[in-house]
């Protein structure tokens, strides 16, 4: 096969496309984010709404979805079980916030991957930044450092207390604020509980 | 559309304002240098950046959740800049119409594709008008595709073909005159 060449003209504009490409950008300010979220408001679809996004919204098909009414039952049952309770009666439920208790509180789960920790608490504004953090479980299962909060709706500031002394910013929050003092906090915000899954 | 797009919309639209901020963060560049560009300013850039967030917040009920994010907010910051220097009453970006595109063809040799650099380039896109600009950004840095493209700038996907060929023709013509 013969070589292909290129003319002087086809290879500047390669050459320009390709420095397009490799134009460095600015980075936002970091407050950016979070300016905008405080914003807005979380949008509240009528029932309406909802059904008819969720008639345009293609399903998923699962396994799980094929079997039989009563068998899937079962299945989720089980499931649960597993997944909602471990031994020694303590209750572990899902990533996020998901379970609205009578008082409107919502069940927070928060997790930290530091195996080489020895201690680690959750110290925030939802107790006044008190000194006496959440004291995290050690979830040997997952190879994590669990804590479960109930908050109310509203916004709140957190960060991790490692072995007593080591503050550390949640690796998986959305959001972050610097304390002003060298640290960042990270951002947690509750929506209000009407039916919408809010994530971390 | 970009990975679990359609899943963050819906999960907006239902309710959830955590999973705006991942869209926020996903585009927060893009969109501010694209009002950095603009304006020139950043402390402009940035009230525009989140007026651009807010309002495609506000509008997200008319998004298509099947079709592409990026350039639908791409449109509304762009419309939002250009209201923005039309009450500023002009940009402080000089930009230079060229000549029409027929007599863009240079006879120059072949030295430029060795000469020209990243300086360069960003020295004469400044000076290139803004709709052959975006246009060329949002294809070769942004990597939308053509119809992309063609959404972002309100073009028929043969206009936004030919503006992008344009842009980089009228580009090469700058970087050979520097």
């Amino acid at each position: 096969m013969g070589k292909i060449s290129l003319n002087s003209s086809e290879k500047d504009l390669r050459r320009i496309a390709g420095l397009i490409a490799d134009i460095r950008y600015a980075e936002a300010p970091e407050c950016l984010a979070e300016k905008v979220l405080a914003r807005i408001k979380p949008k509240n679809p009528t029932l309406l709404e909802r059904l008819w996004r969720r008639l345009r919204t293609p399903l998923s098909i699962s396994p799980l979805s094929l079997l039989p009414a009563g068998a899937s039952a079962v299945a989720i049952f089980a499931l649960a079980l597993t997944l909602l309770w471990k031994d020694s009666g303590e209750r572990i439920v899902p990533q996020g916030i998901n379970q609205v208790s009578d008082q409107g509180l919502r069940t927070v789960m928060l997790f930290l991957d530091r195996p080489d920790a020895t201690d680690v608490e959750v110290i925030g504004s939802f107790n006044k930044w008190s000194q006496e953090g959440v004291r995290m479980a050690w979830d040997k299962d997952r190879g994590l450092w669990v804590a479960v909060l109930q908050l109310k709706q509203g916004s709140y500031e957190y960060a991790f207390r490692v072995n007593n002394r080591e503050i550390v910013p949640d690796p998986r929050a959305i959001l972050k604020r610097d304390d002003g003092f060298g640290h960042q906090n990270s951002i947690l915000i509750i929506g209000d509980g009407n039916g919408n899954e809010t994530r971390i | 559309m970009a990975s679990g797009e359609e899943t963050l919309v819906h999960e907006i639209l239902s309710g959830d304002v955590n999973s705006y901020a991942l869209l926020v963060k996903r585009y927060q560049k893009p969109i501010y240098n694209l009002m950095l560009r603009m304006t020139g300013s950043e402390e402009d850039a940035l009230d525009l950046t989140q007026e651009t967030f807010v309002r495609a917040y506000e509008k997200l009920e008319k998004f298509n959740p099947s079709a592409s994010f990026f350039p639908w907010l791409y449109t509304m910051g762009l419309n939002l800049a250009r209201d923005f220097l039309r009450r500023a009453k002009g940009s402080p970006i000089e930009s230079y119409e060229l000549e029409n595109s027929s007599s863009i063809e240079s006879d120059h040799d072949d030295r430029l594709a060795d000469q020209i650099d990243g300086q360069h380039l960003l020295q004469a896109l400044q000076t290139l008008p803004i709709d052959y600009r975006e246009a060329l950004l949002l294809r070769f840095h942004e990597g939308l595709s053509i119809s992309e493209v063609a959404y972002a700038l309100g073009l028929s996907v043969s206009a936004a073909k030919m503006r992008v060929h344009r842009g980089v023709l009228k580009l090469r013509r700058l970087l050979m005159k520097q």
